[in-house]
């Protein structure tokens, strides 16, 4: 009947105790240590037991799972506890069931450690269905049992720091390694953008000292590693170079440093092959964020190509203004020398219409002969001067010199007799040029025919020839004893078409610009030297001898 | 008016010779020159120079006796020895010893652009002439010459 009567019970209960309550222990000690509670309790059902969110919890010997109870009473003191038998104890007279993997007569609780943040509060638990008496001796061997709990508890703690920084440290180890496998491939990286960058890159620290220099900068791989941690001067000096680059660049680095500013510059070394190499050059600081100078940086790029370029554009300005004054000089010549006679003629040609008288206009045709061929002369040497520009089929071959002096001597011959012209010719007759012949024919007769034409009334001509070569160049030099140009007056119009410098009555100003327009023709130069009343030298410089 | 002017011209004895300087190297253009002067009437004086230099020349031998000085100079711009720009460069050079009012016009055979650009640089230079000179044009400048003789006289 007994068993109709409910009695309050306190009954196992399912609780979601945390997962790792019990991982201070090592299982088999603790099974050990139950089994050997177990023995000195006479066979009472061991445990241990620690509380959590007002839930004790169990873990019996050989059970995985723990069990829970609500600790309503608080069967865990930090003593010992002991209820002989549950039935008959009056402080759980209000509920005489107590369930543990069945009813419980017989209960028993050692503390094990002191509890802490770190540390759970464990109990040595002992339980029975039936009431039990524990002797003296046996409660004595469970303190024993319950210390050695708590020595196992600390070992295995001990151990398990062990096992954790074991782990923690292979682990640092290994992240280690992966780390510094890393950053070795980001340094190879930028490393390898530096070195193989086709520019020449320096970093120095504030005092101009080189904190990085690539291959581009030095090519010498112990002359970069030397270079660290010192400046220009050093490197000067190790390389037994004089100091002016460094001198140079200190001042740079001084201006950069100072004004904080960005500059840039062109500079042109010798290369090795000694060919002239450009490079453009930066120089720029870089600042932290107190706006201190961390450092600069260098570089510098090769426009050797771009300078060369640059030079042959302005070769090329310079000989197309050339060609557009020449160009102008012509139109100038054509309106002037070709519009003169003409308007000249159509004058004449209304006063003969307009005249009744016969004589007079006998006297006005007279007038047109000279008008005539001043205006035929003029145009032929227009046409001519055309040719030689627009000449571009005209080759050059190995011809004699003296061949072509003597036939133009022998050309002049009649003013030659008439003025009792003498030739001093001072070059080897095995002599050749490499020249056009019609253009060497041309120039001689005009430069000749110039020193007669322009003779002295003083003195008897005397004409010198001269031609030299040196390095592939070829120097023709012919010195008359004539007339002479004031050169301070006339220099800038002296090879200038239309220009005359004497009173001649066939001085039309022509010779020496055709002479000018076909040695430039051929790449060469002319030029002169004179004296008034003493005389004139021509040079002219042939090139590709 | 320029016939107005002609007939007041001839029949007024008042009006004195003209002085003229031709600076030209061209025979033709000289003789041309000349025959017009002749056909207009006008009373000239010519001297022919058949280059700069020797107009120069006889400016700065004339210092003294500057009467000599023409009225007018008709000046070339190509001419050997010194040309017209040189001309007009050592004239400036003695500008300041000349007394004489002297009417300077360049007569060329150029129609550049350039070079009557280049003349505009030039304050004594009273035109640019493209040759020929036309009968009206000579009589134009002729008669600007009375009217500022005129005018200066009454200043």
């Amino acid at each position: 009947m007994m068993q109709l009567k409910r009695t309050p019970t306190i009954a196992w209960k399912q609780n979601n105790a945390s997962a790792n309550l019990f991982d201070d222990w090592n299982n088999d000690d603790m099974n050990s240590l139950l089994k050997l509670a177990s023995v000195a309790a006479d066979q009472a059902t061991a445990a241990i037991a620690v509380a959590e969110n007002g839930f004790l919890n169990f873990k019996l010997a050989g059970n995985i799972e723990s069990i829970s109870i609500s600790d309503e009473f608080q069967l865990l003191a930090n003593k010992v506890f002991i209820v002989e038998d549950l039935l008959h104890d009056i402080r759980f007279a209000a509920f005489p069931v107590i369930e543990i993997s069945g009813p419980v007569r017989f209960f028993f609780s050692y503390p094990l450690n002191r509890g802490s943040e770190s540390n759970r509060q464990f109990h040595l638990c002992l339980f029975h269905s039936e009431p039990k008496k524990l002797s003296k001796s046996a409660i004595n061997l469970l303190g024993l049992v319950a210390k050695m709990g708590v020595r196992l508890l600390k070992t295995n703690k001990q151990n398990l720091q062990l096992k954790k920084n074991e782990e923690k440290f292979k682990s640092s180890k290994q992240v280690g390694k992966l780390v510094a496998k890393q950053l070795d491939q980001q340094k190879k990286f930028y490393e390898n953008i530096l070195n193989k960058l086709p520019t020449d890159i320096a970093v120095f620290d504030a005092d101009h000292k080189y904190l990085f220099v690539n291959p581009g900068a030095i090519s010498v791989k112990e002359y970069r590693k030397y270079i660290i941690g010192k400046d220009d001067y050093d490197y000067a000096e190790f390389r037994q170079r004089d100091k002016s680059t460094a001198d140079y660049r200190r001042e740079q680095f001084l201006r950069v440093k100072h004004t904080g500013k960005e500059i840039r510059w062109e500079d042109s070394l010798k290369g090795p092959a000694g060919n002239t190499i450009t490079h453009l050059r930066r120089m720029f600081p870089v600042h932290d964020n107190e706006g201190k100078l961390s450092f600069v940086i260098g570089f510098g790029i090769d426009i050797t190509d771009r300078k060369t370029m640059e030079e042959k554009q302005a070769v090329l300005v310079e000989q197309l203004s050339a060609k557009n004054i020449q160009l102008i000089d012509f139109c100038n010549i054509v309106s002037h020398n070709l519009r003169g006679p003409l308007v000249n003629m159509s004058l004449l040609v209304n006063y003969i219409e307009e005249s009744t008288d016969t004589e007079d206009q006998i006297l006005l045709i007279s007038k047109l002969h000279p008008v005539i061929d001043n205006l035929n002369t003029t145009f032929n040497e227009l046409v001519e001067s055309i040719q030689i520009k627009q000449d571009l089929e005209i080759k050059s071959e190995h011809i004699l010199l003296i061949d072509y002096l003597q036939s133009t001597i022998e050309g002049l011959g009649s003013i030659i007799n008439k003025s009792g012209a003498h030739f001093e010719v001072d070059f080897d007759s095995s002599m050749s040029i490499f020249f056009p012949p019609k253009y060497l024919h041309s120039i001689f007769y005009n430069l000749l025919s110039n020193s007669l034409k322009y003779q002295s009334p003083n003195r008897s001509p005397l004409i010198k020839i001269n031609y030299t070569k040196i390095n592939g160049k070829a120097l023709l030099s012919i010195t008359d004893n004539g007339l002479g140009i004031d050169l301070i007056k006339h220099s800038e119009n002296f090879f200038k078409i239309g220009k005359v410098f004497h009173r001649h009555p066939n001085a039309k100003g022509f010779g020496l610009y055709m002479t000018k327009t076909q040695v430039e023709a051929m790449d060469g130069k002319i030029w002169v030297e004179s004296t008034p009343d003493i005389g004139s030298t021509f040079f002219i410089e042939f090139s590709n001898q | 008016m320029v016939v107005l002017f002609l007939l007041n011209f001839q029949t007024n004895s008042m009006i004195a010779e003209k002085s003229i300087f031709l600076v030209d190297d061209d025979p033709t253009f000289i003789f041309l020159t000349k025959k017009l002067i002749l056909n207009t009437k006008i009373a000239a004086k010519i001297n022919e120079f058949s280059d700069g230099q020797q107009a120069l020349d006889f400016l700065t031998d004339n210092l003294e006796a500057q009467d000599q000085y023409p009225d007018l100079i008709f000046l070339d711009l190509s001419m050997p020895i010194v040309d017209g720009w040189d001309f007009l460069n050592e004239y400036l050079l003695i500008e300041k010893l000349i007394n004489k009012k002297i009417k300077l016009f360049i007569v060329s055979s150029s129609i550049s652009p350039h070079d009557i650009e280049r003349a505009k640089n030039y304050k004594i230079v009273a035109d640019f002439i493209i040759k020929p000179i036309l009968k009206e044009k000579f009589l134009e400048i002729i008669e600007n010459l009375c009217q500022d003789d005129s005018t200066s006289g009454m200043a």
